[in-house]
């Protein structure tokens, strides 16, 4: 499965696949995806909504009739939030298609975190290609919590960085309104 | 340097939030998740309502659709009532041509002096 998206197109589950599912089955992988999207949002208010949302875009696909469809079902979650309300879903600094403003971001963001000792680690994992926090505490020899609390300090300062970049144009962003 | 564009690395991070949450949540038990969810506040009735709602769905076919496929012979009333109409139109027309071969496969007796002449009786 893609970390970012709903998975390879390939291995997403039909709609025959989740009507296979069990009530029982359906009720548990039902549950997971509220309580994803309650992480997500912070809030209970529209877990079974953004649940039912997040069914409904997965039965609309046709493709092969295998994979996991909890972890599908969560990943649509996570798709839908950074679609609509969630707060991972605004522009990252140097985001934009420039790429010499990005270089000059990752660099600040890497000086910002330079005292932490796995933070740069991670850092550098990740342009190097690493991603998911699982193959990262792989790599460097530490546990998973630990490549959690670097993540926890880098996105501290990116959006600290994006706060900054966003305090001249007071024009309605909903990323900062949020 | 980076394999990676920088512009990718930056959103990963920003990111990595959403995919440790979803870790998370796959990790955890039923339980662990039923407790979370009640912590929230999440009204677990109307969850599960919508879950079941979604079950079956999924077993009826479309949303909207009527719920032809649950095994039972439902229609809409208006079709079964004109079903009905023309079911009984039907009956009464082969009741009708039965009664008319009857008749001819059975004519009425006729009498030596000639067929009777009923309505002409005592006029003359």
């Amino acid at each position: 499965m893609e970390p970012g998206g709903a998975g390879p197109r390939s291995a997403r589950p039909s709609p025959t696949a989740l009507a296979a599912l069990s009530q029982m089955d359906l009720q548990s992988a039902f549950e997971s995806a509220a309580t994803l999207a309650v992480a997500l949002t912070g809030s209970a208010e529209n877990a079974s909504e953004i649940a039912t949302a997040a069914f409904e875009r997965l039965r609309t696909e046709a493709d092969a009739a295998h994979g996991q469809i909890v972890e599908h079902v969560l990943a649509v979650v996570r798709t839908l939030l950074r679609e609509s309300l969630s707060p991972l879903s605004g522009p990252v600094p140097g985001g934009d298609g420039e790429g010499g403003q990005a270089n000059l971001d990752l660099e600040e963001l890497a000086a910002r975190v330079a005292g932490h000792p796995l933070a740069p680690a991670v850092l550098r994992s990740r342009s190097e290609g690493v991603e998911r926090a699982s193959d990262i505490a792989q790599v460097l020899g530490v546990s998973v919590d630990d490549v959690h609390a670097a993540h926890k300090l880098l996105r501290h300062h990116l959006r600290q960085m994006r706060a900054r970049g966003d305090e001249p144009r007071a024009d309605g962003d909903p990323e900062s309104a949020r | 340097m980076s394999k990676r564009p920088p512009e990718d690395v930056l959103r990963g991070i920003e990111e990595s939030a959403s995919e440790e949450a979803l870790q998370r949540v796959l990790a955890m038990s039923e339980g662990e998740r039923r407790r979370e969810l009640e912590a929230a506040g999440v009204d677990m009735r109307r969850l599960r309502a919508a879950a079941t709602n979604l079950y079956e769905d999924l077993h009826r076919g479309r949303p909207g659709d009527p719920p032809k496929q649950r095994g039972l012979s439902w229609r809409p009333p208006r079709e079964r009532d004109r079903r009905t109409r023309w079911l009984w139109a039907v009956l009464a027309i082969a009741v009708a041509l039965i009664g008319l071969v009857w008749l001819e496969s059975h004519p009425a007796p006729t009498s030596a002096a000639g067929p009777a002449t009923m309505p002409d009786a005592g006029i003359e």
